[in-house]
C-alpha cells in the first residue's frame, strides 16, 4: 500500500501506492499510513518527507467501497480503520517534526486534500485535478476535509469546490491556494530535489 | 384562481420568480438603481424565511434590475423612515446582519450571486454572505461612507467592519477606487468573473450542475462548511460523524439518489466528477 524509500540522505518518500485504485486510500493503505506516520516522528535522521501518488495519480481520495456503503469489512476492522484515519489524518501529519513535501499528479480528491494542507510544499503537474467530488455522490464531505480546505483557501474556494464538485485545474489550484507551484515535470522528482536541499540548507545552517 | 403563493407574489422593487427549482430575487427599484429601502429588506428577510422550509426551492439566485447589482441603501428612503419609524429601520439593518452572519450560509439551498455593474456599500456584504458569487470583469464594487452611517447604527451590523477593513478593500476605499470583477475574484470577494457577454451562460451552466445534486446532501455539505472550519479536529470527526450517520437514515427514508449514484459508481457505469 505504501512505498517507502530512504535512499535520499535524511529524505523519506512515500508513495500511494494502489494504482488500480487510483490511490483510493482504503482500509489497509489508511492503517500503513498510520503506522509510518507513527515510527517517522521518532525518526531524528529524517528531516523531510515526500509524499506522492504511484501510476499516474496522487489519490482519488477515500475508498467508498471500502469505507462506506458497500463496505464488506467487519464492523471492528472499519471502527479501526476509521481510528486511525482520523489518527494520522488530523493529528499525526500535522505534529510530525519534518518538512513535508508533496508531489500531485493526477487526481488529488476529498480524503487526501488534509496531506496537501499539512505539506508545507505542494507541486502539482499541470495536468492534475484537484476537488471535492463528494456532492456527486450525493455525500457530505468530512468535516476534517473542510476544515483542512478552509485552512488553505477562501470560503468562496472551498463553498464552490464542496457544492460544486467540480474539479480544478493544478493553476486554479494553486491560485486558490491549495498549491505552491504548478509544474510541467515530474513533480515527484522535483519534490525530492527540493527536500535534499532543503536537509542539505538546514544541515549546514545547525553547523554554523 | 390560483392560492397565492408567498414566494413569488408581488412586491414593487423585488421581484421573485420559482421556475424549475431556481428562485431568482430580482432586486429592481429603477429610481434608486436597485438600491434597498426599509420594505425590500423586510420582503427579502420574509422571502428567506419561507424559503428554507419550501422543498420547492433547490436553488436561489441574487440579482439586480438592467445592468445594476445595487447601489446601496437608499440613502433618502432610510433617512426618512428612520424620521417616521426609527424602530423598524434598526430592525431592518438587524437582518442585514443576521443574513451576512449566517442565515443565508444555512439556508438549505446554495444561494448564488449574480453581480452586473455597481455593486455598492451593503451590497459586499450580501455578496459576501452568499455561498457563489459570479460578476462579469466590468462589475464595480465600491464601497459608500453613507451606508457605513448606517450599518455604525446597528451592533450586529458592526462587526462588518471587520469585513470590510480586509487590506485591500482599505485600499480601495481610501483610495476612492472601485473594485474591478477580476480584482473582486483575486480578492476571494467573487468566486469567478467572466466577461459580461458569458456570465449568463456561465450562471446557466452552474445552475445545471447544482440542480442534479441531492437536496439534502447540499444542505448538509453547507452545514458542514458553516461549522466545521471553527471547530476542533475531533469535534469536527464527531459532527462528521453525526452527519453521515443523519444523512444515511433520511436518504435510507426516501429514494436515495446516493445509493443509486454509488451503485452506478461501482458498476464503473458514472464516474461523477472524475470525467465518466
Amino acid at each position: 500500500m505504501l512505498r517507502i524509500d530512504d535512499s535520499t540522505p535524511g529524505v523519506r518518500l512515500i508513495g500511494l501506492d494502489r494504482a488500480a485504485k487510483r490511490n483510493a486510500i482504503g482500509v489497509e493503505m489508511t492503517l500503513a499510513l498510520e503506522a509510518a506516520l507513527l515510527e517517522l516522528r521518532h525518526r531524528e535522521d529524517i528531516q523531510a518527507v515526500v509524499f506522492y501518488g504511484i501510476g499516474g495519480h496522487f489519490s482519488a481520495g477515500m475508498d467508498l467501497k471500502d469505507f462506506f456503503d458497500s463496505s464488506t469489512r467487519g464492523p471492528q476492522e472499519l471502527r479501526r480503520a476509521r481510528a486511525a484515519t482520523e489518527h494520522w489524518r488530523c493529528h499525526l501529519l500535522r505534529e510530525l517534526p519534518q518538512r513535508i513535501f508533496t508531489a500531485v499528479e493526477g487526481y488529488c480528491l476529498g480524503g487526501a486534500l488534509p496531506i496537501l494542507q499539512a505539506s508545507d510544499v505542494v507541486l502539482a503537474h499541470a495536468q492534475s485535478k484537484l476537488g471535492m467530488p463528494e456532492i456527486n455522490f450525493a455525500f457530505v464531505p468530512g468535516g476534517q476535509i473542510v476544515k483542512s480546505v478552509a485552512l488553505m483557501t477562501s470560503q468562496r474556494a472551498l463553498s464552490y469546490l464542496a457544492l460544486t464538485g467540480k474539479l480544478i485545474s493544478a493553476e486554479q489550484a494553486q491560485r486558490w491556494g491549495l498549491v505552491s507551484e504548478v509544474v510541467s515535470t515530474d513533480p515527484t522528482a522535483l519534490a525530492l530535489t527540493l527536500a535534499s536541499q532543503w536537509v542539505q540548507r538546514s544541515a549546514a545552517l545547525q553547523a554554523e | 384562481m390560483e392560492p397565492l403563493n408567498p414566494i413569488t407574489s408581488p412586491h414593487p422593487y423585488l421581484h421573485r420568480s420559482l421556475d424549475d427549482g431556481v428562485l431568482t430575487l430580482t432586486l429592481a427599484d429603477p429610481v434608486a438603481r436597485c438600491g434597498l429601502d426599509v420594505e425590500t429588506i423586510e420582503a427579502l428577510d420574509q422571502t428567506v424565511w419561507q424559503v428554507a422550509s419550501d422543498p420547492r426551492v433547490r436553488l436561489i439566485v441574487l440579482q439586480g434590475l438592467a445592468g445594476h447589482f445595487g447601489r446601496g441603501l437608499n440613502d433618502p428612503a432610510f433617512t426618512e423612515m428612520h424620521r417616521q419609524d426609527p424602530q423598524r429601520v434598526r430592525q431592518a439593518l438587524y437582518s442585514l446582519g443576521r443574513w451576512r452572519d449566517g442565515q443565508l450560509r444555512t439556508l438549505p439551498q446554495p444561494v448564488l450571486a449574480v453581480i452586473e455593474g455597481p455593486c455598492a456599500g451593503v451590497f459586499i456584504t450580501l455578496v459576501q454572505a452568499c455561498d457563489i458569487a459570479l460578476c462579469s470583469d466590468d462589475a464595480q464594487f465600491i464601497l459608500k461612507e453613507s451606508d457605513a452611517h448606517w450599518l455604525a447604527q446597528e451592533p450586529a451590523l458592526q462587526a462588518g467592519a471587520d469585513c470590510l477593513a480586509a487590506r485591500a478593500l482599505t485600499y480601495h476605499h481610501l483610495l476612492g477606487q472601485p473594485i474591478s470583477g477580476q480584482q473582486a475574484e483575486r480578492m476571494g470577494l467573487v468566486t469567478f468573473s467572466h466577461p459580461a457577454e458569458q456570465l449568463r451562460h456561465e450562471l446557466m451552466q452552474l445552475l445545471v450542475s447544482l440542480r442534479e445534486k441531492d437536496a439534502l446532501a447540499l444542505q448538509f455539505t453547507k452545514e458542514t462548511l458553516a461549522h466545521a472550519p471553527s471547530m476542533s479536529w475531533d469535534a469536527a470527526v464527531n459532527f462528521t460523524a453525526a452527519k453521515f450517520a443523519e444523512i444515511k437514515s433520511r436518504q435510507a427514508a426516501g429514494t436515495s439518489s446516493r445509493a443509486a449514484a454509488v451503485s452506478d459508481f461501482l458498476a464503473g457505469k458514472n464516474k461523477p466528477g472524475l470525467g465518466g
